[in-house]
């Protein structure tokens, strides 16, 4: 009996199977199978395709931390997760970079990803980017090398995610507690920021000044764009089409 | 094929016939066990407290502590010459039983790491791995030196137990000290010791000693030992498949275990405070081999002018990515697994044969709940090991974002300068996972054919240059990929 019922079953996902390829065959659409094992584009598409969640699911908000070593990324990241209390902390725990938050009365989970520590390991800085929804760059204002690292940081997460402009991302200028010592010029960070066209936030990690604001502003933006790829779909693959579509030229023109 | 180091370690040795230490083995479950029990209200504040030294200038406690110039040594009450320090030391109580220690002032840690009895094996193992993050090797040798003289000098067991004891914990820092401490004050230091353990008639230990620095010393280390080779150039210049893929997982490993066997806990501790690159030369070398093979793959890959050509090196690269895992050597596999799953290459289209063979080892680079599939793959492992070495850099940077150095002062009865211990206990965790698999040794023999082959992994091109290549390859225009 069993066996029988074995036969009908794997006949049955055969013929599903080849339905779902002659689908595919006929809509021009590649099956999820046959994408590369990473493409920025098609998983921008299928991530528009499949932007309505089902309602009890909870919002996860990815979000990557970059900067040079030493400037206090780690701190930041340590005071958004654990406010005051940052004593006897353990980073080995599955769940210790990810907190549950409430977002303008809707819970949502914030998931941080901070390679503190890692910064030499360049060759792997990409893979980490990927999973990024939203970045938080990080520089100190006591340390002019790490601002102008923030432009390569930049650069790298916009080709990784398609030379996609929009991708929500804050500029931050930590230990705003030593502002006496200020080495970056604050109209230099604010023209960055202008450059990017993002926010510039200047965060105090030890005195806990505007931690929560870097985050909690990000993950706004971070919502606003995803409720934005819910509602207008359409919309949105038209205007991103002539985005690419520039930054395709743009890009041709460096090989040149 | 696997051989495990001599443990040609006297110390080791010595500290088996020491009295009191009746465990000789660690048991690091126990330690775990340990960390689990974090609350604060389990302090058992010290039975006895030094007079607080006035010219130490105390910051307040912050949640974050940043790299705090080191407070200078307080001329206090001596404790380096008592016999036990138990009641000077804070530990950890839960329920009426005494835990490990939790803190204490500097001293009285150097001191309940020296004496004979009422000490723990385990603590002793946790301070000489993490005593560079409250006191300097030079400093620590000193007072080690002046404990060791005072009780040699006295005639009781007792004293001459400690005086072994002590002896045996100088032997171990100079053992595993780094190149960076090793200056002319701490030669200086150990040198005149040496002298007076000759004029004193101990020549064993003196000879031990001697020997033990002269080792350090000597061991000068060029790359080139592990990179370089003395062949000529052959006539017609090898390519990867002249080449077996198990012999070039082989060799990686073996430049990847020298360049790790170097690296010292001390480095990776003093990278998570502050980065620099001359005290922590050998992890330097090892991070910089991680990111010059990765991008010597991508340029092997992404430079080959037909899409075959492509796919038959990536080919290649999963075959010895897979002998690789099956080594153990998780430097050189994910350095390789980076390079393929980048995005220049990632992003170009692929056969399915090489997507299916990739199926397998993707799921390692996710970074989903702080790595667990890589620390699920590294807990599966059997030595001998090279571990990626990357998490372990982020796991101690934040244990040392994440705790303070001292205790705050009203937690143990206003006392200043109590070194927060429960800190070190962290980053000994972290770091004894690691130092365990350095006891053990692949059996390899360098080829230096394969080597030479290798060529430094001089001949790559940069990030820059992989994105162009890959744009040349495929546009990234979604609408011509369409047309096309």
């Amino acid at each position: 009996m069993d066996k029988i019922l074995h036969v009908i079953r794997s006949a049955w996902n055969w013929v599903k199977l080849k339905f779902l390829t002659f689908w595919y065959f006929i809509t021009g659409r590649e099956s999820s199978g046959e994408h590369n094992f990473y493409d920025p584009e098609a998983a921008m598409a299928s991530k528009k395709a499949s932007g309505t969640l089902p309602p009890q699911q909870q919002i996860v908000h990815k979000v990557i931390m970059v900067g040079t070593g030493g400037v206090g990324k780690s701190a930041l990241t340590l005071q958004f997760m654990y406010d005051e209390f940052v004593e006897e902390y353990e980073p080995t725990k599955a769940d210790s970079y990810r907190k549950k938050v409430v977002l303008d009365g809707e819970e949502c989970s914030i998931d941080i990803l901070d390679t503190a520590g890692q910064e030499d390991y360049s060759a792997i800085r990409d893979n980490y980017y990927r999973s990024g929804e939203g970045f938080i760059c990080v520089f100190s204002i006591l340390d002019m090398e790490s601002f102008e690292a923030t432009n390569e940081f930049r650069e790298q997460i916009l080709r990784v995610k398609n030379s996609d402009n929009s991708v929500p991302i804050v500029l931050v200028g930590n230990k705003g507690d030593m502002r006496d010592q200020r080495v970056v010029p604050a109209e230099l960070c604010r023209q960055r920021a202008e450059q990017w066209g993002c926010s510039y936030v200047e965060t105090s990690a030890k005195r806990r000044e505007n931690v929560d604001k870097v985050f909690y502003d990000l993950m706004r933006e971070m919502k606003r764009r995803k409720g934005g790829a819910q509602t207008q779909i359409g919309m949105d693959a038209t205007a991103s089409s002539g985005r690419k579509k520039r930054s395709g030229i743009k890009k041709h023109c460096t090989i040149l | 094929m696997i051989v495990m180091e001599q443990f040609d370690n006297p110390v080791a040795h010595y500290l088996q016939i020491l009295p009191g230490t009746s465990s000789t083995t660690i048991d690091l479950d126990n330690l775990s066990d340990l960390l689990n029990q974090t609350d604060f209200n389990c302090l058992r504040p010290p039975n006895k407290f030094l007079e607080d030294t006035p010219h130490i200038v105390e910051l307040p406690p912050k949640a974050i502590d940043w790299q705090r110039e080191p407070s200078s040594v307080p001329s206090e009450k001596d404790l380096l010459l008592e016999h036990d320090a138990v009641d000077y030391v804070i530990f950890r109580e839960k329920e009426g039983k005494v835990l490990e220690v939790r803190g204490g002032p500097k001293d009285a840690l150097v001191v309940y790491a020296t004496q004979s009895t009422h000490s723990s094996l385990l603590y002793q193992e946790a301070f000489l791995i993490t005593f560079r993050t409250f006191i300097s090797a030079l400093e620590l040798v000193n007072k080690l030196i002046k404990r060791y003289l005072y009780m040699s000098l006295a005639n009781d067991s007792q004293s001459e137990s400690i005086a072994r004891h002590t002896f045996s914990v100088i032997v171990r820092i100079i053992d595993e000290v780094t190149q960076y401490e090793l200056d002319f004050d701490l030669i200086t230091s150990v040198t005149s010791f040496v002298y007076r353990l000759i004029h004193d008639g101990n020549f064993t230990y003196s000879r031990i000693l001697r020997t033990r620095l002269l080792d350090r010393l000597k061991d000068s280390f060029g790359i080139n030992t592990v990179l370089g080779t003395n062949l000529c150039k052959p006539k017609k210049p090898h390519d990867l498949f002249d080449f077996k893929s198990a012999e070039i997982a082989c060799q990686l490993t073996f430049i990847d275990s020298q360049l790790y066997h170097r690296i010292e806990s001390a480095e990776l501790l003093w990278w998570s405070q502050e980065q620099n690159e001359k005290k922590s030369k050998n992890l330097v070398n090892f991070t910089e081999q991680f990111n010059n093979l990765s991008f010597w793959v991508r340029t092997l890959i992404i430079t080959q002018s037909t899409q075959k050509e492509r796919e038959r090196h990536m080919m290649k690269f999963v075959k010895i990515m897979k002998h690789l895992r099956e080594m153990c050597n998780f430097n050189s596999y994910l350095a390789i697994l980076s390079a393929i799953m980048s995005t220049p290459l990632a992003r170009l289209d692929w056969s399915k044969n090489i997507k299916d063979a990739l199926k397998e080892h993707t799921a390692v680079m996710d970074t989903a709940q702080s790595y667990k599939n890589y620390r699920a793959l590294l807990q599966t492992a059997k030595p001998p090991c090279v571990p990626y070495i990357g998490i372990i850099l982020q796991d101690l940077t934040f244990v040392h974002a994440g705790n303070p150095d001292t205790i705050p002062t009203d937690r143990c009865h206003g006392a200043k300068n109590m070194i927060n211990f429960l800190k070190r206990w962290n980053q000994f965790a972290i770091l004894d996972s690691i130092r365990k698999l350095k006891k053990w040794n692949y059996d390899i023999k360098k080829n230096d054919i394969v080597v030479q082959y290798f060529n430094g992994f001089k001949d790559r091109v940069d990030e820059e240059r992989t994105w162009q290549l890959s744009h040349q390859i495929k546009p990234s225009n979604r609408k011509s990929k369409m047309q096309s």
